[in-house]
């Protein structure tokens, strides 16, 4: 056999995701939410935990998790229910203890029900014999003016240009794999800007969530992926970064769910002035 | 300025993955080639024991990456130790750098391995060309000539190479720990002195995690990173 010959475990956006952490085994926390209602996960096996709203009876689920830092963890699980399927993610700090609470769902607009409505709350760990932190991870603008290369897999490789504090701008290489597997999608739409929220959780490490709602609204059914939230912990202290994408994708002409855990390692990069000042089409 | 140039300061060592405490509070026993045990007991998050056949008990702080879903690489800071633990398998490699010895054992209560056995389904690595990037721009490439030669070069002296003896140990599922007695010359992207390149390389995500290191500096740095094949380029 041949060393080419091993099948490309998680090709596509999954081959480079980091290996997946059970260190959380067995343990419980409780996030004390500035949105007024808290949170409790316990985490009852290697990929289950139980979880609730304080004072609601829990409800198990199948967990990821991953490592952004030594004591960063990004836990993110789906939420199934009657309606559209959510996707709960928590970045949980533990060196400060604080955590921030990502959720998503499709289903809030009539015209487009399969655009994500975001939702983002910010709270601290409860930690017996310690007093609350007062800090709180934050929206930030850290990031403007970062560009960087994320290599997803040994040929996927994607250019990251954050410009404004809720767009990012991606680009890429002409001729890359990038350009050919969405090539078709990017020049169906008049620009590669999409919505965006950038949230410091500390120095060096920031969340990042990007919801493809631009290209969902021009392209609808005309595209593979649909109105997917791509969520990151990027690591600039390391440059790379691990993550979990959440939405739909077109199997057949029917959207599928959507939910994949990913990772990428980065490295510096210098765009043309050009691509940077050009001015962003969706807004007046 | 971009974040993106923040890590640089990390050099090769930029990509190294976040430490895992998986291990802590765990107990392996192990069974090497020739019958012996080892015990290789994980306090905490940094400090072990090692325990031999003949009682001998040796404590030592720890650092442990991992490589894949239940398996971890750990260094250990007394003698130059290392030990690739394949909880999955229930295969361990202790490499022990100073004594250049590389012992194969199944970990007791995981998996089916045997103790020296190694799987059937190894490919032969010679003929393979590859790049491990481990930081921005920094990599080490190596083409495996023979088994137990590798040639092997850093950047930006890719000019430079060097036909280097290598140990490649093959764990299954396109996991191979391979050890080279490489050469770390100055104005390379590895640290001068730092020759010794020991790397879990896997094939199937084109993933590695290892650590370069000196016996006689008793310096090492732990890596991380991604591959990619030369000769497709």
């Amino acid at each position: 056999m041949n060393l080419k010959d091993f099948p490309r475990a998680g090709d596509g956006l999954t081959q480079f995701a980091k290996p997946p952490c059970y260190e959380l085994e067995g343990r419980s926390f409780f996030f004390v939410m500035d949105g007024g209602v808290d949170y409790e996960l316990r985490f009852t096996g290697r990929a289950t935990l139980t979880w609730a709203a304080d004072g609601t009876e829990p409800a198990p689920a199948d967990y990821d998790c991953i490592k952004a830092d030594d004591d960063t963890y990004l836990v993110t699980f789906r939420v199934f229910g009657d309606g559209p399927i959510a996707c709960h993610s928590y970045v949980i700090d533990l060196a400060q203890r604080l955590v921030t609470r990502h959720t998503c769902q499709a289903g809030g607009n009539p015209r487009h029900p399969m655009l994500l409505d975001n939702h983002y709350d910010f709270g601290a760990i409860r930690t017996e014999g310690y007093a609350l932190p007062y800090k709180r991870h934050h929206f930030t603008d850290d990031l403007l003016g970062t560009t960087v290369e994320w290599h997803w897999t040994t040929d996927l490789v994607s250019r990251h240009a954050y410009v404004q504090t809720n767009f990012y701008r991606v680009t890429w290489e002409e001729g890359s794999s990038m350009e050919q597997t969405f090539e078709e999608e990017f020049y169906a739409i008049p620009a590669t800007d999409e919505l965006a929220r950038y949230v410091r959780i500390k120095e060096g490490i920031y969340l990042f969530v990007v919801t493809e709602e631009k290209v969902e609204r021009i392209l609808g059914d005309d595209q593979p992926f649909r109105s997917d939230s791509m969520l990151f912990i990027e690591n600039f202290d390391r440059c790379f970064h691990v993550g979990r994408a959440f939405g739909a994708m077109m199997v057949d002409g029917v959207p599928e769910p959507l939910y994949m855990i990913y990772g990428a390692f980065g490295n510096t990069l210098e765009l043309p002035a050009s691509q940077l000042s050009e001015p962003n089409r969706y807004h007046v | 300025m971009s974040l993106a140039t923040r890590g640089l300061r990390h050099g090769i060592g930029q990509y190294r993955y976040p430490h895992s405490y998986q291990l802590e509070g765990s107990v392996f026993t192990l069974t090497v080639e020739g019958g012996a045990r080892v015990e290789l007991a994980f306090l905490d998050r940094s400090r072990m024991t090692r325990t031999d056949a003949d009682g001998g008990a040796e404590l030592s702080v720890y650092e442990c990456l991992p490589v894949a879903a239940d398996v971890y690489f750990v260094s250990f800071e007394v003698g130059n130790r290392f030990a690739v633990l394949d909880l999955a398998a229930g295969r361990a490699v202790l490499i022990d750098a100073d004594a250049g010895s590389h012992l194969i054992g199944m970990i007791e209560g995981f998996g089916g391995a045997a103790a020296g056995e190694t799987p059937a389904d190894d490919a032969d690595m010679s003929g393979t060309t590859v790049a491990w990037v481990l930081g921005d721009g920094k990599e080490v490439r190596q083409r495996f000539l023979a088994p137990g030669t590798v040639q092997q070069s850093w950047s930006p002296r890719h000019d430079r190479a060097h036909d280097c003896a290598a140990i490649e140990i093959p764990l299954g599922r396109g996991l191979y720990v391979v050890d080279v007695r490489g050469f770390a010359g100055p104005r390379l992207d590895v640290p001068q002195g730092l020759g010794r390149l020991i790397l879990v390389q896997d094939y199937e995500r084109m993933t590695a995690v290892g650590a370069v290191l000196s016996t006689v500096f008793n310096e090492r740095v732990l890596l991380s990173g991604y591959g990619r094949f030369l000769d497709e380029e």
